[in-house]
């Protein structure tokens, strides 16, 4: 018993460490993440994109639908806060008033972003 | 390397056993790995999907190459025109919704891929949207394009079409012309294979004098609008070869419209024919 004991908790500690080691590099199942695993810098851009073709598409289900992907709890705060600090940032206006008509079309407009949205916004 | 006298093996192999097992279990079905401030590379692959499409969708509302190519360069594909055309294709067989087709289609082309979906999707960028959520006038619209014209019968040489019919309509500084639609036509005629381009102004009134540049093939052509008033003034056209695909630009005007095929089509008589296509660009901006 003694003789076999040491060896099989070696084994055990060894084994466990190159398990959980192959575990956590090679994950199972739907390797990869979600969508909302993105960087704050990524999600943004993806709702940039995302405002790009509803400023195209105008198909508002679809937007909401790609927006949903980003599992954001409240996704109209979300886009307020994004389309300000993209104001704040400078960044490249279109890309600022694509966001502001995604915030404006869920119900939120703030001012700083009037000066991107259209003259006559249409409502939510 | 020697060993203790009485060292089991079996049970060092047995404890590894039991080890891995318990270790994969912890890593997979326990304590997985969380994913969080990732980049698109990291994306699973139907996101990753997702993220290639909405590049796509962006791309066809600001025409910026480099940055789609950026973008896509994120997410670490080796091949990013076949890695489009690819999701471009599979949306075809499966018949996603077109808009998603000829978004991914035409940045496809755009970065060099030939997708399938091409055949029918290829350069047909939609019309905008407009704000107001009126509808973007279609070629049918601008039927008041058409002149009635006193002299039918004349083929005006280039000299004197363009000097007889410019008209005073010009294009703003810094205005850039958008292509508002694109109407493939497969029909038996002499139209097959023409591709018909009409520059208009916002309010439909056709503008004369724009220069028109094709490519295709290694090979460009370019033409004005204006030298066949009989249509309109901001109208011209050009002959299609079979088989090549044709990109349109107005210079210093227009982003170029890319892939336009000329392979042959199937006309509702089922005849095969050369396909041809009309261009409508109209001034965006102030």
């Amino acid at each position: 018993m003694q003789r076999n004991l040491i060896p099989l908790l070696i084994g055990l500690a060894f084994g466990a460490a190159i398990g959980v080691g192959i575990g956590w590099l090679a994950p199972i199942g739907n390797a990869g993440a979600a969508m909302s695993a993105l960087s704050n810098d990524n999600k943004a851009d993806y709702a940039v994109m995302v405002g790009m073709a509803y400023a195209r598409d105008g198909d508002w289900d679809a937007a909401q639908a790609r927006l949903g992907a980003l599992a954001e709890p409240d996704l109209a705060g979300y886009l307020v806060v994004v389309t300000e600090s993209y104001i704040a940032e400078g960044r490249n206006p279109d890309d600022i008033r694509a966001l502001a008509a995604l915030a404006a079309r869920s119900g939120y407009v703030t001012p700083p972003m009037i000066p991107y949205l259209p003259a006559t916004p249409t409502g939510p | 390397m020697r060993v203790a006298p009485g060292f089991s093996w079996g049970a060092l192999i047995l404890g590894l056993a039991i080890g891995i097992g318990g270790g994969l279990a912890y890593a997979w079905l326990i304590n997985p790995v969380r994913y969080e401030n990732i980049g698109p590379r990291q994306l699973a692959a139907t996101d990753q999907d997702q993220y290639v499409l909405m590049v796509s969708h962006a791309y066809s509302a600001d025409l910026d190459l480099a940055r789609a190519q950026k973008r896509l360069e994120t997410l670490g594909q080796a091949d990013s025109a076949a890695h489009v055309s690819a999701l471009a294709d599979a949306g075809y067989v499966h018949g996603s919704d077109p808009n998603d087709i000829r978004a991914l289609t035409v940045l496809a082309e755009a970065l060099g891929g030939h997708p399938l979906a091409a055949e029918v999707f290829s350069g047909t960028l939609p019309a905008p949207n407009n704000a107001d959520g009126s509808a973007t006038g279609t070629f049918e619209g601008i039927a008041s394009l058409t002149p009635t014209s006193q002299e039918p019968s004349a083929t005006p040489t280039p000299e004197i079409a363009v000097t007889a019919t410019s008209t005073p309509i010009s294009i703003p500084e810094n205005a850039t012309m958008k292509l508002t639609v694109l109407k493939p036509i497969c029909v038996e005629s002499d139209a097959a294979g023409r591709l018909e381009v009409y520059v208009v102004d916002q309010a439909g009134g056709g503008i004369a004098g724009v220069e028109i540049q094709v490519s295709w093939d290694g090979d460009s052509d370019s033409f004005f609008t204006g030298l066949k008033p009989e249509i309109s003034s901001g109208y011209a056209d050009f002959q299609m070869e079979p088989n090549l695909t044709y990109t349109v630009t107005l210079p210093g005007l227009s982003e170029p419209v890319v892939g336009i095929n000329s392979a042959d089509c199937l006309t509702e008589t089922g005849q095969t024919t050369t396909p041809g296509y009309q261009l409508v660009f109209q001034p965006v901006g102030p």
